[in-house]
């Protein structure tokens, strides 16, 4: 190849940075958009992150919250079988009863409201010592059937004191009428 | 064969006083040229070499000679012999240039110049001083030939032509007449390298009268070896004539015979194959400094640019680069998230369950707890709203006042009444039926503290422990 004389090197260099003006022009601004756009797709994937990182320590404290509770009624609602429901919560009340001392009168149970949110009432008739009758109201709570006390009624048994009659009224809660975002009522 | 696989010879071209010749390898040219009265090339010469020279070049099949020597008259030349601290590199020619733009009436910037070294003789043997030849024409004065050398696009190194005549000398001191038409040269070289150079106002149209030039040569001292050259002179009675004038051996310069070999190129053409001493070429430093700083200029523009494309595509690279970390890290949460259980159902479900009943035990302690010695508890009911109704008795008239007191400053009931209170036929009793609201939470008291159990005191002296006891009977 024959030496390059100083103007040819000249016309190379011009036409050199001639080509690159234009390359950089033609191929700068598509860049720049291809650019742009990943950033503003790395400012969607940071808002998105960012609320992600918000929203997770609220919900890791509701499945706190939800073990706290499951493990203090000793519930775990997803378990509750809806047909057996009732019959073995009536076997757990009567037997947290008689093994506290308290000594069952009638029992009646009837069907929950229409709501569907109550699945049946059951009203329970009882005597026993204080102690007795405190530590069944305990207990039904720790049953781990969703029960709601709806009413306690207490009279003291006159001719043998230090015995209590009781009468509760306790609503067994239907779990499958509940939706996700109710709200409870206080 | 590929013409252009031949060596492309060096071009040597003297431009003389009305003439031009070309020699390249073993092919050379003369040709004419006319100059303007600043002794520039007219435009019409210029115009006329162009087509020459290039047709010359072409017929040659040379696009691109290796190098491109071009010997200028003397006119104009100025020659100095500068003495300056010893130093090397890059350094002379700044120390020059200083010493230049004292010596001579134009700044280096306007001026083409370049130099060659002394030999010691020259700075009387003091080893820090150094010395040397410099030789320096207006810069203008080669722009007529740049222009006809950048049509044929060739870079030219000039040279002074008498100086070039002189590597045709063999001997080191030497001195070489060169007759032109009108004027001569007269350049003469010392043996530490010293040249002196004149032009003599005499020309081959006056070979008649030699008496001016045997005047001027006489001028300066004369070396003992001289030389004549010229084109289209007699030369061999010339330098018999000079000869007996001068009263010394005046010889002819042999130049091969041929088209475009004058004395100035037949020097060059030895120099460059015989070694015959170091070049002296004409030099623009201020272009050169010019195109250095251009190139610095350019460096620093590119520079910037750079910074500033790389500042803006901070703004840029950034998100990029960080992208595919902040992919990962919410493809992470997301999955964290999904591996959490999904116990919103149940959570409300449990949440209902202990917000939707009083606390039956706290409100039956704190019943206790307001209750006083003598009061009888006779029913109570407790609703899952919270609602409480009891029916009592105490002996106390103000009793019943009293308990609901301590009930509201419990701080966990509100809307305490007493909804009647009778007082027996005895009046030694008040039965009442007091009403009351369990607050919701939130609202409520915490239960207080209960007072810690009592403890017995031991019984007879404290013993140590590890103390063995007394026997039993003795106190």
């Amino acid at each position: 190849m024959p030496a390059l004389s100083e103007r040819e090197k000249r016309t190379i260099r011009i036409a050199a940075i001639g080509i690159a003006i234009y390359l950089l022009a033609f191929f700068g601004f598509r860049g720049w958009k291809k650019m742009a756009s990943a950033r503003e797709e790395y400012e969607r994937l940071a808002g998105e992150a960012e609320k992600v990182r918000r929203e997770l320590p609220p919900y890791e404290n509701r499945v706190l919250l939800f073990e706290k509770l499951s493990e203090a009624y000793q519930l775990d609602p997803r378990k509750i079988r809806k047909e057996t429901l009732v019959a073995d919560a009536s076997e757990a009340i009567q037997n947290a009863a008689k093994q506290g001392g308290i000594q069952l009168g009638p029992i009646r149970e009837t069907a929950g409201r229409s709501s569907g949110r109550e699945l049946s009432s059951i009203q329970v008739e009882g005597m026993g010592p204080v102690p007795s009758a405190l530590s069944l109201l305990h207990q039904l709570q720790t049953l781990g059937f969703p029960l709601v006390i709806d009413q306690l009624q207490l009279t003291p048994e006159s001719p043998r004191p230090g015995m209590l009659k009781m009468n509760l009224t306790i609503i067994i809660l239907n779990y499958e009428a509940w939706k996700t975002g109710d709200r409870p009522n206080a | 064969m590929n013409s252009r696989a031949k060596q492309e010879p060096d071009v040597f071209i003297e431009f003389g006083e009305n003439s031009v010749h070309l020699l390249a390898g073993e092919k050379g040219w003369d040709g004419r040229i006319e100059r303007d009265l600043q002794g520039n090339l007219s435009a019409s010469s210029v115009q006329s070499l162009q087509q020459e020279l290039g047709g010359f070049l072409h017929r040659h099949s040379w696009s691109a000679p290796r190098q491109v020597y071009c010997s200028i008259p003397a006119r104009g030349v100025s020659i100095r012999k500068i003495t300056v601290p010893a130093s090397s590199g890059e350094e002379i020619k700044q120390v020059l240039a200083l010493q230049i733009e004292a010596q001579l009436p134009l700044a280096p910037e306007e001026l083409a110049w370049g130099f060659l070294p002394l030999n010691e003789a020259g700075t009387g043997g003091d080893p820090n001083l150094q010395s040397f030849l410099v030789a320096a024409v207006k810069r203008e004065t080669l722009q007529s030939y740049r222009d006809l050398f950048a049509q044929l696009q060739l870079e030219p190194v000039f040279v002074i032509a008498a100086f070039a005549r002189l590597y045709a000398c063999e001997d080191q001191a030497c001195g070489i007449l060169d007759v032109g038409e009108t004027k001569s040269e007269f350049a003469a070289r010392e043996s530490n390298g010293t040249v002196t150079l004149r032009v003599i106002p005499w020309g081959r149209s006056e070979l008649f009268e030699i008496g001016p030039l045997v005047q001027a040569l006489k001028t300066n001292g004369l070396p003992q070896k001289m030389l004549v050259s010229g084109v289209d002179v007699p030369l061999a009675p010339l330098a018999a004539q000079v000869s007996s004038a001068l009263q010394r051996s005046v010889e002819v310069l042999e130049v091969p015979g041929g088209p475009g070999r004058s004395a100035a190129n037949a020097g060059l053409q030895a120099q460059h194959e015989a070694g015959r001493g170091e070049l002296l070429v004409l030099e623009t430093p201020g272009a050169e400094r010019a195109a250095r700083v251009s190139r610095d200029e350019w460096k620093w523009a590119i520079g910037a640019g750079l910074l500033l494309m790389l500042l803006m595509g901070a703004n840029y690279l950034g998100p990029i680069l960080q992208k595919p970390r902040l992919a990962r890290e919410l493809a992470e949460l997301k999955s964290y998230r999904a591996s959490l259980p999904q116990v919103e159902r149940e959570l409300t479900f449990l949440e209902f369950i202990r917000t939707n009943q009083p606390p039956y035990l706290d409100t039956i302690y704190l019943l206790a707890d307001a209750s006083q010695r003598g009061l009888k508890l006779e029913s109570l009911t407790i609703g899952r709203r919270g609602d409480v109704s009891l029916r009592g008795k105490v002996n106390d008239p103000d009793g019943a006042n009293q308990f609901r007191s301590k009930l509201v400053d419990s701080g966990f009931f509100s809307r305490v009444v007493i909804e009647e209170q009778t007082p027996d036929q005895n009046r030694r009793e008040v039965k009442f039926r007091i009403t009351a609201e369990v607050k919701p939470e939130g609202q409520r008291k915490a239960l207080p503290e209960p007072d810690p159990p009592k403890t017995e005191k031991p019984k007879g002296p404290a013993r140590p422990p590890g103390a063995v006891p007394p026997p039993r009977g003795r106190s």
